[in-house]
């Protein structure tokens, strides 16, 4: 390799950590807001706490909205027993239900594998799935990779790809699309280069984008 | 009835019935002790009155006399002048009681071969996958229940054996924490993980059709998941000193549903720790091929009769010496089979040295599966 070409991709690179600079996982994990579900409490909340996450328990749906705006990186939502006010099929229909309101928003799914008949449902609208039965270091192993795929530029470009690629846009062009999107701070810029008549695909391409640049906002903050 | 009935004999209501040859006698219906009315198990008896009885395949024979004999008293040499016609030469006892045997030999054997041929009929036309979940299904269902209420005692249980281990000796890695943890600690922890992978393969006996969910599938690492049976079957390893020995590793992944896979190690690693002898070695073999994993355990285990080597994999069937040595519901290999079949679309297969013996009359066993790198994605 010559030496213009090293220099060349070390611009480059320098560039695209200028774009979406790492922050470290300490960091994520401080400003990281986690969410539990589960009419059985959540015995590890306490370990959690020692680690120094932000972890709230709920026994039930305290706050729709809460769940809909994004509040939380991450939700641990049980099956059975929870939102019976709000759904009929109780921990499915609280999923459903922030699924449609807020596609990104990351849920894993708790059972103690009874699988009844909606669980189906339930596990392949979740982000990933956890046994009641796991170890500690399990749990906190699954939400570490959860919470580092936010944090990652990949995981929202890997998400748009999926989305765009079957009304013909190459990865190339989105990947330039994205970044600029998030230079202007603004969604305008997206959704002015792409021309898409599905109104619930477009819908998630905003939700997709617009969380994307409020994590970019975030680790502008804390910095790199 | 199976022979002649040349005896004396009681039927079911324990009505006296004369013999072809020999008469109720006198003194046997006025007899108020009926001795005779009791099990001999085979072997012919005498009763208070001097007379002989014996209970063949069920039947309780009586009243006759077995010549040559010695009359302990005067009363019961009396009763065999007065009951003659009862006697009879021992040698014809024996060779009736030879022919009786036979014959009832050849009748079971009969009755297997028979058997043998309508189970055979019916494996092959498969239908008894159908016919035994739809008829045990409803039953099963009820157990559901408790199994879930156990699987959630147990979350319980390892949750805060969890919370307990990390207070005390910190948040690393659990192999680290289980090293440093208390004997007791470890034997909670160990045990509770135990019932959860039992409690995992009795929900897949209840809902076979879990293995069809897709969303169960999962990239994994076959080595990894016996290095956690492994790591779970310690205690039982230790407590019955068994020497477990790697041979080769796999590095494949392997794309399915590892809930219902882990059942077949599992249950390779349960039978071997289970009927190994005290003190014996446990070999665990890895082999990585083209297209997915060659796994083997052998053990040193109880004797498989040969009439035995085709129903091993059946439902609830368990050997004769494997019987002897341990309990068991004898669900783990049948369960075993069927995910091979249905799910890795290959078959569980072992092989028994019986040249190689072991002591407690244990042979060199070995049991095989091949895991592909990709699952069956419909059945």
């Amino acid at each position: 390799m010559y030496v213009w070409e090293i220099l060349f991709l070390n611009i480059i690179k320098k560039l695209d950590r200028e774009i979406w600079p790492q922050l470290e996982f300490d960091k994520i994990r401080q400003r990281s807001r986690i969410l539990v579900i589960d009419d059985d409490g959540f015995p590890y909340e306490e370990l959690f706490r020692t680690e120094r996450y932000t972890i709230f328990v709920w026994d039930d749906v305290k706050n729709v909205g809460e769940l809909e705006n994004g509040s939380f990186d991450i939700i641990l939502l049980d099956i059975n027993g929870i939102g019976k006010k709000i759904s009929n099929t109780e921990g499915l229909g609280i999923l459903e239900h922030i699924k449609k309101t807020n596609p990104m928003q990351m849920v894993i799914a708790m059972t103690n594998k009874t699988w009844g008949v909606d669980a189906a449902t339930f596990f392949s609208l979740a982000d990933e799935r956890l046994n009641k039965s796991e170890d500690f270091i399990i749990y906190k192993q699954k939400i570490d990779q959860l919470l580092k795929k936010k944090f990652s530029k990949e995981y929202y470009i890997e998400k748009l790809n999926l989305e765009l690629k079957t009304n013909g846009y190459n990865e190339k062009y989105i990947k330039k699309l994205f970044e600029r999107s998030l230079m202007k701070g603004k969604i305008d810029y997206f959704i002015s280069k792409i021309d898409i008549l599905d109104e619930p695909k477009m819908k998630l391409i905003i939700n997709i984008v617009n969380t994307a640049i409020s994590i970019y906002t975030i680790i502008n903050k804390f910095g790199g | 009835m199976l022979f002649e009935p040349i005896f004396p004999f009681y039927d079911d209501n324990e009505k006296q019935i004369n013999g072809e040859y020999i008469y109720v006698p006198e003194i046997c219906i006025k007899c108020n002790h009926k001795i005779c009315l009791g099990i001999t198990d085979g072997k012919l008896k005498t009763c208070g009155n001097g007379l002989n009885y014996i209970t063949i395949n069920g039947i309780r024979c009586f009243g006759f006399i077995v010549y040559p004999f010695i009359a302990q008293n005067r009363a019961i040499s009396k009763v065999y002048q007065s009951n003659k016609s009862n006697v009879i030469y021992k040698y014809l006892v024996v060779n009736y009681l030879y022919s009786i045997n036979n014959k009832q030999k050849q009748l079971n054997r009969q009755i297997e071969e028979e058997k043998n041929q309508i189970i055979n009929q019916y494996i092959k036309s498969k239908e008894y996958k159908n016919d035994f979940f739809i008829n045990l299904k409803e039953e099963i269902n009820k157990q559901m229940s408790f199994a879930h209420d156990y699987r959630q005692l147990n979350s319980s249980i390892i949750q805060n054996i969890n919370i307990l281990l990390a207070k005390k000796y910190g948040n690393s890695n659990i192999d680290i924490i289980i090293d440093k943890a208390e004997e007791y600690e470890k034997a909670i922890y160990y045990t509770a993980k135990l019932l959860d992978e039992r409690l995992n393969a009795t929900l897949f006996l209840i809902r076979p059709e879990l293995l069809k969910r897709q969303e169960e599938y999962t990239t994994f690492r076959f080595h990894s998941l016996v290095w956690k049976l492994y790591r779970i079957y310690y205690p039982q390893f230790k407590k019955k000193d068994l020497h477990i020995h790697f041979h080769g590793q796999s590095e494949m992944n392997i794309y399915g549903n590892s809930g219902a896979i882990s059942i077949i190690p599992q249950t390779f690693i349960d039978n071997a720790q289970k009927y190994a002898p005290i003190g014996s070695d446990i070999n665990i073999f890895f082999e990585d091929k083209d297209d997915g994993v060659l796994f083997s355990v052998e053990s040193w285990g109880p004797e498989i009769l040969e009439s035995e080597e085709n129903s091993i994999f059946n439902f609830m069937f368990r050997g004769e010496r494997a019987k002897k040595v341990s309990n068991g519901m004898g669900h783990g290999l049948f369960l075993s089979q069927y995910i091979a079949t249905e799910h890795l679309g290959s078959l569980v297969n072992f092989s028994q040295d019986t040249t190689r013996k072991h002591k407690d009359n244990t042979y060199a066993t070995r049991f095989y599966i091949f895991i592909p790198n990709r699952c069956k994605q419909s059945f």
